[in-house]
């Protein structure tokens, strides 16, 4: 039932090393992705904006349609 | 994290985070672009002969010069992630806007499945060649495993991941100049280059061939224009974004001609145009153990540079339509604490894995070429619409482009020359998938377009345009 834990080299090592640190990586991202959600709101989390860059002068006006 | 609201309220918002120089704006074009000077660009060969490579890849050269021109003008003023699909939507319309930012998330993330794949291969590869039995070592595992650590860099900050882009992108194009130092100068090895021998000096298949040729060349420069997804994160977009784009399409100009030079004077032609990694191949003549290690290690640095960049990149044009209602809101969200569009750069993780593990590099590359091919056709567009609705005298800019109209004019010519050699080599994928971007474009009209915040999305401190 465990055959895919007995290592014929230290390349079976590599590869199982791999596959471990990927899934590791991947469920934290998963983990930590769930956990903002939980705790700040959809307005918070999907409130940026389109940056405005430092040439636009104080007297730019935006102009909304 | 607090903006004021027009009535003086305070609003909490997360924004992305501004904190790129120009070296960064430099790494993240460069840095996807690189990988086609390490393997792709040598099928041009194939077609044209070395002779014909270098025109296309000159030819091909003005192309990307022209967009490198267009896109630093317009995201200088269009401080916003979503590069070509934020243009789009300011100057011409949502439907357009909609395929400009679909052609942008595929070319990436099927670039980047193509890059982890490569990846797999290359450890598979130097795993055999350090002793492992052939067949033992298999590539998935190393695919997997370069998506999540690079998608783990971008999900933690954006500043971190294009200084590791700046760092492995450098190694990767000095790898190319030492390469080319040690064979004209016979420093690790004795071999001459040849160009001569080697039917350097003809075209095989004549002009013909040179056409043809075009599709390929495209490798050398295909991606440059991503430098545009960081205009919402850079501290100076008007400035350090022209002047990152354009060091890094001088940068690729320089690497090409040399990735070219090296490679047509250590291979045989016929060899060259077939090669999976030619600049690996071209370290392999030279008899230097020490040259062979520097070129296995720029063109996994490439590979993973690519990746990282298109991740970026992807998540970043995502992002963008998901603000805009162009997709489901969910993916405008950006992580409260490292600013990065989370949700997005998750979301794409399975695809390009999925595309990386079904080892269809041909297939895959050719879809993030057209797509790529596809949003230039529309940039000569945009800019005669941005020219005419913002006159130079109406918006400041941060960089303006020489002799308007002419790179336009130019561009739309060198893609109707490409489209040409693409459906010389790929006429069904092509067709095919302009079908796939209609049926798209069929369910944003009828499906999606209702959801879109028509007003909302134009944010830009810009006066009405001409004529309005």
């Amino acid at each position: 039932m465990l055959d895919f834990l007995q290592f014929r080299d230290g390349w079976d090592i590599l590869q199982a090393a791999a596959w471990l640190v990927s899934l590791v990586l991947l469920a934290w991202m998963l983990w930590d992705a769930i956990r903002v959600s939980q705790q700040y709101s959809e307005d918070v989390l999907t409130s940026s904006q389109e940056g405005v860059d430092e040439l636009a002068g104080p007297n730019d006006v935006v102009h909304k349609a | 994290m607090t903006d004021m609201t027009a009535n003086g309220a305070q609003k909490s918002s997360i924004n992305l985070a501004k904190v790129l120089g120009p070296t960064h704006v430099w790494a993240l074009g460069v840095g996807i672009v690189l990988v086609g000077e390490f393997m792709g660009w040598n099928f041009s060969v194939e077609k044209g002969g070395a002779l014909g490579s270098i025109i296309a890849c000159w030819i091909i050269g003005l192309l990307y010069t022209c967009v490198a021109m267009i896109d630093s003008e317009v995201t200088s003023t269009v401080a916003a992630a979503g590069g070509q699909y934020t243009q789009a939507k300011h100057t011409t319309g949502p439907l357009m806007a909609f395929n400009v930012g679909l052609y942008l998330v595929l070319a990436y993330t099927m670039l980047e499945a193509a890059d982890i794949f490569v990846f797999g291969d290359l450890v598979r590869i130097g795993a055999e060649a350090l002793g492992a039995v052939e067949g033992s070592v298999s590539a998935q595992p190393f695919v997997l495993l370069a998506v999540s650590v690079l998608a783990f860099l971008n999900y933690r900050g954006v500043l971190m991941t294009l200084n590791v882009n700046f760092l492995i992108t450098a190694v990767a194009f000095f790898s190319i100049i030492i390469l080319v130092i040690a064979y004209q100068f016979g420093i690790f090895t004795s071999e001459p280059l040849q160009h001569e021998g080697l039917g350097m000096g003809s075209l095989p298949y004549g002009w013909m061939g040179v056409l043809a040729a075009l599709q390929f060349a495209i490798w050398y420069y295909l991606g440059i224009e991503g430098t545009c997804q960081a205009a919402e994160e850079v501290r100076s977009c008007g400035r350090s974004l022209p002047l990152g784009t354009m060091t890094g399409m001088i940068t690729l100009l320089i690497a090409a001609a040399l990735t070219w030079y090296v490679c047509a004077g250590t291979l045989p032609w016929e060899y060259l145009g077939t090669a999976l990694a030619p600049l690996y191949d071209a370290s392999l003549m030279s008899g230097s153990k020490f040259l062979v290690v520097l070129l296995w290690v720029g063109t996994v640095f490439s590979a993973l540079a690519s990746a990282n960049g298109c991740i970026n990149d992807a998540s970043r044009a995502w992002f963008s339509m998901g603000r805009d209602r162009y997709l489901p809101e969910f993916f405008a969200a950006v992580h409260p604490k490292y600013r990065t569009p989370y949700r997005a750069i998750l979301f794409l993780i399975p695809i390009a894995a999925a595309f990386g593990f079904s080892g269809l590099l041909a297939p895959t590359i050719t879809f993030s070429i057209l797509s790529g091919l596809l949003g230039y056709t529309f940039m000569p567009i945009n800019m005669f619409r941005f020219r005419s609705k913002w006159p130079l005298d109406t918006i400041k800019r941060g960089y303006i482009h020489p002799f308007h109209p002419i790179p336009s004019i130019v561009l739309l010519t060198l893609c109707a020359a490409t489209y040409v050699a693409v459906y010389l080599g790929f006429g069904t994928q092509l067709l095919a998938m302009m079908v796939f971007y209609a049926v798209t474009s069929i369910w944003f009209v009828f499906f999606r377009y209702k959801y879109v915040r028509r007003g909302d999305q134009f944010t830009m401190a810009w006066p009405r345009p001409k004529g309005y």
